[in-house]
This record gives structure tokens, C-alpha cells and sequence, in this order.
């Protein structure tokens, strides 16, 4: 069954994608799959009987199946973006926090330097 | 007498606890930081006024994170030879920390784990052994060093070693990433037993079996 070996094989391209989706090349050939993938949606609408026959094509019964296969398809990419999106994210927020809240802290080394002198001060023992 | 040593304290939310524990960390430790990690229970002021150091991160972003903020605030002290992690909630004793800093300074070891398995003094549900069991074999298949407990909260690094690691899993699964760091970077290390003291407070909010799978789930989607 062919729609087996593309539904795989569009699992692994989501996969290998998002684990080098760097820099502006990845996000041009993101940009350029939306207008593609919207241009074939707006036809399909148009021209209903096409899902059909693709979906012969490709070995799945009713043009319907295939359309639903497509979407969990795309929304295993979305979730997939958006992970990796937030996880970047985060990283971003912690070390922003992070130095934030070294910044606003009394340095270590000052912290310990107070804490001999009120155990050692001279005047006041 | 431990004036080289760091005890660092990662807090959230242990307003009923935290200044009993500062207190009784402070009677033999000098240097105590907590790093408040967005706790909205007023834990951050109490520690204050016990006399720890405060670190304050303003939003919450987990254990993992606030031990790596720990480490980096006590690193900045040049006077700082061994720093030690340490749970909020009064679980731990302050004469297992002693007893790891000593066989830090003996100085034939980088990195001492505590483990409540060394010993009979804990005595975890057999539920907690299950769970802790699966967390330290999962732990110990991959991170490649073999623990008997993986998910203790007590570690006690030398300097260099502390310098070696770098924490970037936020949340729980930071205890096997600073494990596989020891590995990666060749530290020596050793076990020490520990005595883990499960109250009916920290029982309410200990690691369940959900913790586990959140564990796991961090480690394999890192």
C-alpha cells in the first residue's frame, strides 16, 4: 500500500526537519509548503472528485480517509513546531531570569564578606 | 570551620518549613543560598530572615533551573571550594552534608551522591522503593554511571566539579543530567549514605508515580 510508505515517510521527513529546522533557508521552504499546501487545498476544493482519485492512487478507499490521514499528518507537525518553538523559548526565559536574579542578589562573595565581619568586627565584641 | 562551603537550596513554595531548615543549616554551615523560584507563599522572605542568602528568580521555572542559578551565585564566591544541593522541605540532615564534604576534602573524589539506600536509616513505602528502583535503573541505563539512587536531592561537588556542570533540563529530569555530566566530564565520585526523613509534610508533596512518568518523558524528549 502506498499510503503506508508516505504516511511513514511523512512522519520521518517531520522528524529529521524539525531536528535541524535552523536558520532562514528552513524558514523560506516553510513558507514556500504553506502556499503550496494552500494552493492544492483551495483546488481540491474545487475540484472534489481529485481526493478520490489520489486516494486510489495511493491505495486508500475514499478520498475522505486520505484527507483525514493528511490532517493528522500536519497536525503531528504542528505540534511537533510548536514544541520545539517553546522549548527555545524557555531556554531564552531562563537565562534571561536567571541573570536577573544573579543581578539583583548580593554577590556571594560580598554576602560572605558581611557575614565575617558581624562575627569578627573588632568594635563590637 | 565550613566557611568554603556552599550549601545551595532550591525553594518553592515550603513557607511552613524552609526557616526551621535555614536555621538548622545555618548552626553548622556559614553560607546557605536558597534560590526562591517564583514562590508566591512569602518562602523567599522567611528565608531571608533566617539569615540565608536569597536568589530570586521572578517567575517559577523549576528545580533543575534553580540549581543551575545556585551553582552559578556560589561559583561567583572565590572563596567557595565545595558546594552542596539541598532539599527544602527538611528532609535531609545537616550531619549526612558534613559527613559528604569530609570525603570531598580527603580530595580523592570530585562529586559525592547521597543515597538513602547505603543504609537502614530510611525507610521509604514500597510504593516510593518502586518508583525509585525504576527511576535509578532508567537513570543509571542512560547516563552510563551505576547509582544506587538516582533521585536523591543531596550532592555535595568540589569546585572544578561544579565548573563541569551545566544544567539545562529545567525540571525534574535535572537529577540524571547532572549525572551524566559527572560521567561525561570523568569526575571522580562517590556514594555516601544519607538519611532521607519522610514526614506527613513532605509525604503530602513527595515525588509520586506521575513524577516518574514526567521524568521519564523530559529525559527522552530532551
Amino acid at each position: 500500500m502506498w499510503i503506508k510508505i508516505i504516511i511513514i515517510a511523512g512522519i520521518a521527513a517531520v522528524t529529521v526537519v524539525l531536528l535541524r529546522s535552523r536558520g532562514s533557508k528552513m524558514l523560506a521552504l516553510r513558507r514556500l509548503a504553506m502556499v503550496v499546501f494552500g494552493m492544492v487545498f483551495a483546488a481540491s476544493v474545487l475540484f472534489q472528485d481529485v481526493w478520490t482519485v489520489v486516494a486510489n492512487a495511493v491505495g486508500v478507499g475514499r478520498g475522505a480517509d486520505l484527507l483525514l490521514y493528511m490532517f493528522v499528518l500536519v497536525m503531528l507537525f504542528f505540534v511537533a513546531a510548536t514544541h520545539l518553538h517553546f522549548r527555545g523559548v524557555e531556554a531564552q526565559v531562563t537565562l534571561l531570569a536567571r541573570r536577573l536574579a544573579l543581578a539583583e542578589a548580593t554577590p556571594a562573595g560580598e554576602a560572605a564578606r558581611t557575614g565575617d565581619q558581624s562575627t569578627e568586627d573588632p568594635q563590637t565584641s | 570551620m565550613f566557611d568554603d562551603t556552599w550549601l545551595v537550596v532550591p525553594l518553592f513554595n515550603e513557607g511552613a518549613v524552609i526557616a526551621d531548615v535555614v536555621t538548622q543549616a545555618l548552626q553548622t554551615f556559614d553560607k546557605v543560598v536558597c534560590v526562591d523560584d517564583g514562590s508566591y507563599d512569602g518562602s523567599g522572605d522567611l528565608a531571608q530572615a533566617a539569615g540565608a542568602q536569597v536568589v530570586r528568580h521572578p517567575l517559577n521555572l523549576g528545580q533543575g533551573a534553580a540549581l543551575q542559578t545556585g551553582f552559578e551565585y556560589v561559583l561567583a564566591d572565590p572563596a567557595m571550594q565545595y558546594a552542596v544541593t539541598f532539599d527544602a522541605d527538611g528532609q535531609h540532615q545537616v550531619d549526612d552534608v558534613v559527613a559528604m564534604v569530609e570525603l570531598l576534602r580527603t580530595g580523592e573524589v570530585d562529586v559525592v551522591f547521597g543515597s538513602r539506600f547505603l543504609d537502614e536509616r530510611t525507610t521509604p513505602s514500597r510504593a516510593k522503593k518502586a518508583v525509585l528502583r525504576v527511576a535509578t535503573g532508567m537513570s543509571n541505563l542512560t547516563t552510563g554511571l551505576r547509582l544506587t539512587d538516582a533521585h536523591n536531592g543531596l550532592r555535595a561537588f568540589n569546585r572544578q566539579a561544579l565548573q563541569a556542570v551545566h544544567i539545562r533540563q529545567n525540571r525534574m529530569a535535572h537529577a540524571s543530567e547532572i549525572v551524566s555530566q559527572v560521567a561525561k566530564a570523568k569526575l571522580r565520585f562517590a556514594e555516601s549514605p544519607v538519611h532521607v526523613l519522610y514526614t506527613d509534610y513532605s509525604r503530602s508533596k513527595g515525588q509520586s508515580i506521575w513524577n516518574s512518568v514526567n521524568i521519564l518523558t523530559e529525559l527522552l524528549y530532551r
